[in-house]
């Protein structure tokens, strides 16, 4: 994206955002800062437990109760998401900005039609007839591209293949038009052929829809066939940010590289050389002992005597491409 | 080698198979033995006038000596009692006592329970905390003792027994339906249905109270035969329906006294009170398989058949 005078769709600030568990508190981020453009694709990409899905949580207002936002804003459109009540909220979530969740199979309520939970939301939130709401409902269906619609209106969810349902989740989560979807490892739970398939699917809807989407995957190669932009998370902190082919290409953040390396690769013949396949030693902290300095230094194959104990700053390589490493300066 | 490993997985398929097949028509022969015990039984509360040769003694009776303990015959099939009642149209309308009071006291527990043990399960905090220790304390006492309770500091009669009976079955139902709740609403569908932007009544209804059903309509039909058991016990002990309304409990206690030379005076109500209950065992049993087949591993006949 060239810079814009207008203010992009999603604009979080300065968040910080802690966990209370029993005496504890952890911080999951400090002054995490990151912002989607309308009609832009961001890959949000990190290990299990780095707060990935705790950021999508804190722009929906949807945290658990022993959670607290600290400090920060979240702007969306340029208004503040965090100011909002619950019951504003309420009409944000579904017809501004929705999800998509990580397991579409537990995600659908068994006990009705796929008609059911879907037309009554449209009902709801747009005012709609109920034949009119079941005409949109078949609209939708048809947009995420479902064959025989008529009997997929009428089935339950077990009925549907975990494909299906994922599509099923798709349009409902673009039935209220949200301009903003957040998918929360949307392909983790369906068999990895069909993985491509919802994948692509989300970009040729963002493209005639013109909706914005927050991808969250731990999945570098999923980031890379179908983001315009990419934010690498670790430990609450997005150390690396730019324009996916960048990152992809030219790595900047020691932690970047490592998972570019950790991705495995097929030889393409019989006696060619591959690659080992890289781990990256140790796990990612928990959030109650996060390390001095930079968060990544106990696993970081570059370590300089400063990381363990002056937190890098965030900087600017390229045009649109930040990184937090004390090797840049 | 490999024929006989063939042949012997083949006759394991097949055998497995046909005791399947026969468990599955087993159940669902049982399934219908209880429902027409229950249809009879029902159809007879209904047309108690039609079906009672002598619906007057049936319904309250004025004693007549001469015809007192007659044994069975064809003009009083089940006998007479000792005020020289027919028994069989006594028999007939305690039916209708039977399956009222077991009605009402499920309907009662059902209503008052159901949507508070939701709401609280759901909502949580406070308002759940303050529920449960109320729940507790009725479930600190047998249901029986409660109500022999409860009876007895009242007075004597239908109202007060179905009173009583509802009064120590409704925090059941506000047990199980909480916890079903409280496993659901940390289910997918909830947190999808609020990244919708649904509201908590409708949560609450759509997904929670919908969902929390099937186990609830397992307890109801089991308590239902629990019920009609404990009518009859509390009837038995006079502290339930009085004479001279017809009851089945109340029958086998006046009968105690001339039993075993005048048999069928206890054993005709004896075996209605079995036969109505059994149905209601029967039906919960095969719903308890259809509707959670975990629980019914652990739990049911059926698995160990």
């Amino acid at each position: 994206m060239t810079a814009t005078e207008q203010p992009p769709l999603l604009d979080v600030d300065n968040l910080s955002l802690a966990y209370k568990v029993g005496e504890g508190i952890g911080y999951v981020f400090r002054n995490l800062r990151m912002h989607i453009e309308l009609g832009e694709m961001v890959g949000l990409v990190g290990e299990s437990g780095c707060g990935k899905s705790s950021l999508a949580y804190s722009i929906i207002r949807l945290l658990p109760r022993n959670s607290r936002i600290l400090d920060g804003r979240i702007s969306f459109e340029g208004e503040s998401l965090l100011d909002k009540s619950e019951a504003e909220m309420r009409k944000i979530r579904g017809s501004k900005i929705s999800m998509v969740f990580q397991d579409p199979m537990t995600s659908l309520n068994p006990v009705f039609t796929v008609e059911q939970q879907m037309a009554k939301v449209i009902e709801v939130h747009e005012g709609l007839t109920k034949p009119d709401a079941r005409k949109k409902v078949a609209r939708m269906l048809r947009l995420v591209e479902l064959a025989d619609i008529e009997r997929v209106m009428k089935s339950y969810p077990h009925e549907l293949s975990g494909g299906m349902q994922q599509r099923i989740m798709i349009a409902m989560a673009l039935s209220l038009s949200a301009k903003l979807i957040i998918a929360d490892e949307p392909t983790s739970a369906v068999d990895a052929t069909i993985q491509l398939q919802i994948l692509q699917l989300l970009m040729e809807l963002k493209k005639e829809v013109g909706f914005s989407v927050l991808l969250i995957t731990h999945n570098l190669g999923v980031v890379a066939k179908t983001c315009d932009r990419v934010a690498v998370m670790y430990a609450g902190d997005i150390v690396e940010e730019g324009s996916a082919s960048t990152v992809m290409s030219n790595p900047n953040h020691p932690y970047t590289k490592a998972l570019l390396q950790s991705i495995p690769t097929i030889a393409k013949r019989q006696g060619e050389n591959r690659p080992p396949l890289a781990t990256i030693e140790g796990t990612a902290p928990n959030i109650f002992n996060i390390p001095q300095g930079c968060p990544f230094h106990p696993r970081c194959a570059y370590r300089l005597d400063i990381c363990s104990s002056i937190p890098p700053q965030r900087a600017q390589i390229d045009l649109g491409h930040f990184s937090s490493c004390h090797l840049n300066d | 080698m490999i024929g006989d490993f063939f042949e012997m997985t083949v006759t394991t398929i097949i055998r497995r198979d046909w005791i399947g097949k026969m468990r599955e028509q087993l159940k669902s022969k049982v399934l219908l033995c209880g429902v027409a015990i229950l249809v009879f039984w029902i159809i007879v509360a209904i047309f108690a006038y039609l079906i009672a040769p002598y619906p007057q003694q049936g319904l309250n009776g004025i004693p007549n000596p001469a015809q007192a303990l007659r044994p069975p015959s064809w003009q009083h099939l089940f006998g007479t009692t000792e005020l020289g009642l027919d028994l069989f149209s006594r028999v007939i309308f305690g039916t209708r006592i039977a399956l009222f009071t077991a009605a009402v006291v499920t309907g009662a527990s059902l209503l008052i329970g159901y949507p508070l043990g939701v709401i609280a399960g759901y909502v949580g905090g406070s308002l759940d905390e303050g529920l449960m220790r109320i729940t507790d304390v009725f479930l600190a006492f047998p249901t029986i003792l409660m109500a022999i309770l409860i009876v007895a500091a009242i007075h004597p009669s239908l109202w007060s027994m179905i009173l009583a009976l509802s009064v120590t079955r409704w925090p059941q139902y506000v047990r199980l339906s909480r916890a079903q709740a409280l496993s659901l609403r940390t289910r997918n569908f909830v947190l999808a249905a609020k990244g919708m932007g649904e509201g908590r009544f409708e949560i609450i209804r759509k997904h929670i109270a919908i969902n929390a059903i099937p186990p609830v309509l397992i307890l109801a039909t089991t308590d239902f035969g629990f019920i009609i058991l404990a009518d009859a016990g509390l009837s038995f002990l006079g502290l339930g329906v009085t004479p001279p309304t017809a009851d089945w409990g109340l029958t086998i206690a006046q009968s105690i006294a001339y039993f075993p030379v005048y048999w069928w005076y206890a054993t005709f109500p004896g075996i209605a009170l079995f036969t109505l209950v059994t149905a209601f065992a029967l039906i919960g049993d095969v719903l308890t398989e259809r509707l959670d087949p975990k629980l019914a591993k652990m739990t049911g006949v059926w698995s160990k058949l």
